[in-house]
This record gives structure tokens, sequence and C-alpha cells, in this order.
């Protein structure tokens, strides 16, 4: 498939998918006979990868990283101690994206906890002169 | 959360004030970020020990409770300043309703911030949850390949 044909399915602009071509995360399997670059199923798989980990804060080049260690994997008659080696790679890859994941879990609880708390400050009566009541949460 | 002080204001000013060190303890805080915050302005102490030390009362604990939700979220220090002022004034008593209303509008504005705040986040959980996914399946192919 074309370039825009990739950038339909996974849902990325043309011009982000071209960004990622010419950053060397995705190469073309050929071409049309019209000179135009063509893309296979690896491409839609590249980028869902790439897609996921840009808005984790994943930099061009830790994505570079995880791709190189994926693509290696898939090569036929890799040595045992290798595939061992990027296996390994993997398993930090993982417990990376498990902190992350941890580490967002608990941000989003506080971030509901926030909203919580101004919930309750908004409907708060006004306080009343009289007692000398303030608005203030009690941490109890 | 109901108001506790039922003081009243002829209360000892002594019942219920806290050193630096007791603030920190109770809102789980180092002292050296205690201090940060004080001497941002953002703690205001309610009076001196015998010593000179400053004294801080429940709204000290309340506001660092309130920060301790926002550094994580990101908000940088001046927001964190702009919404206690919006709290402090909307709950003092000699706010005319227009004013209050105001205050209320600038609330519901960080309310709306808050939320989408919080929307974003839960949009990333998922994502490194698919991402996670994505991982324990090659690492799934990569041991079938092995075998």
């Amino acid at each position: 498939m074309q370039i825009g044909d990739v950038a339909r399915q996974v849902g990325l602009s043309l011009r982000t998918v071209r960004f990622y071509e010419e950053a060397g995360l995705l190469t073309p399997v050929g071409r049309t006979q019209g000179g135009f670059r063509l893309y296979d199923e690896d491409a839609l798989d590249r980028l869902l990868l790439i897609k996921r980990m840009k808005p984790l804060g994943f930099t061009l080049e830790e994505m570079r990283s995880l791709l190189a260690v994926r693509d290696e994997l898939r090569l036929p008659d890799l040595a045992p101690e290798r595939r061992h080696e990027l296996q390994e790679r993997l398993k930090t890859w993982a417990a990376l994206a498990e902190q992350k994941l941890a580490d967002l879990r608990a941000r989003a609880g506080i971030a509901a906890d926030f909203v919580a708390g101004l919930h309750d400050d908004a409907t708060r009566e006004p306080a009343d002169p009289a007692t000398g009541g303030h608005l203030t949460t009690e941490p109890t | 959360m109901s108001n506790t002080h039922s003081i009243p204001s002829a209360a000892g000013a002594e019942s219920g004030t806290y050193q630096i060190g007791d603030v920190a303890d109770k809102v789980t805080l180092s002292l050296r970020t205690t201090r940060f915050y004080a001497e941002a302005g953002i703690l205001a102490a309610v009076g001196e020990d015998g010593a000179g030390a400053p004294l801080y009362d429940e709204e000290a604990i309340d506001r660092l409770l309130l920060i301790k939700k926002m550094k994580p979220l990101g908000f940088a220090l001046e927001e964190m300043r702009s919404l206690i002022d919006l709290r402090d004034e909307a709950t003092s008593d000699d706010v005319s309703s227009d004013r209050r209303a105001e205050l209320l509008d600038r609330l519901q504005t960080w309310i709306a911030l808050a939320e989408e705040k919080l929307r974003s986040l839960e949009e990333q959980v998922r994502i490194a949850e698919s991402f996670l996914g994505v991982l324990h399946d090659d690492a799934h192919r990569a041991r079938r390949a092995a075998d």
C-alpha cells in the first residue's frame, strides 16, 4: 500500500507518517511503477507501536531502539545467546512500561482527588460570619 | 468536608498551632519542601512560639494538601498560588455576593481544567496498558520462537 493508505489505516496524518519515515522508523518494501513507495503490514505494526509510545513521552531514539529489538528478534537463525540478550532487553522495556503505567495510574488518582476537592469547594455554602467558619478541608 | 472548628474566635491562639516540622509530618512532606513553600509565601505563619519560631494552623496543612495534589499534575507555583488566593477570597467573610459569584465562576474554570487533566491522564493510562500488552505479546512470541 502507499503512504496515504498507511496513514489512513493507523489514523495518523500523512505529514506525521512522512516524518517517521524520514526519521528512519519506517522502510518501504518497494515502489510502484510510477516510483511511489510501497509499504506492507509491518509498517502498520510499527506505526501502531509508535502511536502508543508518543503520548507516553518516549523519544524518537527510544522508539527506534525498541523497533530494532523487535526487528532483530524476528530474524530467522538468530544465535541463542543473541536471542536471549534481546529477550532481556524486551523485559527491561516491559518493566519500564509497567513503571510508567503505575506512575500514570497514581497521577490519575491524584487528579481525581483534586477534581473532587474543587467540586467540594465550589458547592460549599458561603461561610457564616456568625461561626467564623471557613472553607478549609480537614485533613482527618 | 465539614468544618470541625466550632471554636469561637476567643479561643487561645496557642490551640491548633504547629511548628513547621509538625506541619511537614502531618502532610508527609519533607521539612525542606515545606520550608520551600513557606518561603514562597504560600504558607503564612499565624504566630511565633516563645523562641521566635513561626507557628502555623490547620489552614497551612490544608494548603499543603492541595499543593501535594497539584504538584504531580504539573501545575506551576504561580498556578498553585492563584488557586489558593481564589479559595481564600471565596471563603472570606466579607466578600460581596457579586464578587463571590465571580470567584465561583473562576473556580468552575479550574474544575474544567482539572477534569481535562484527569481525562488526559486516564487516556494515557489506557495507552500505557496497550503498550504493555504489545510488549508482552512480543515477549511471548520471542519465547515461542526460541523453542
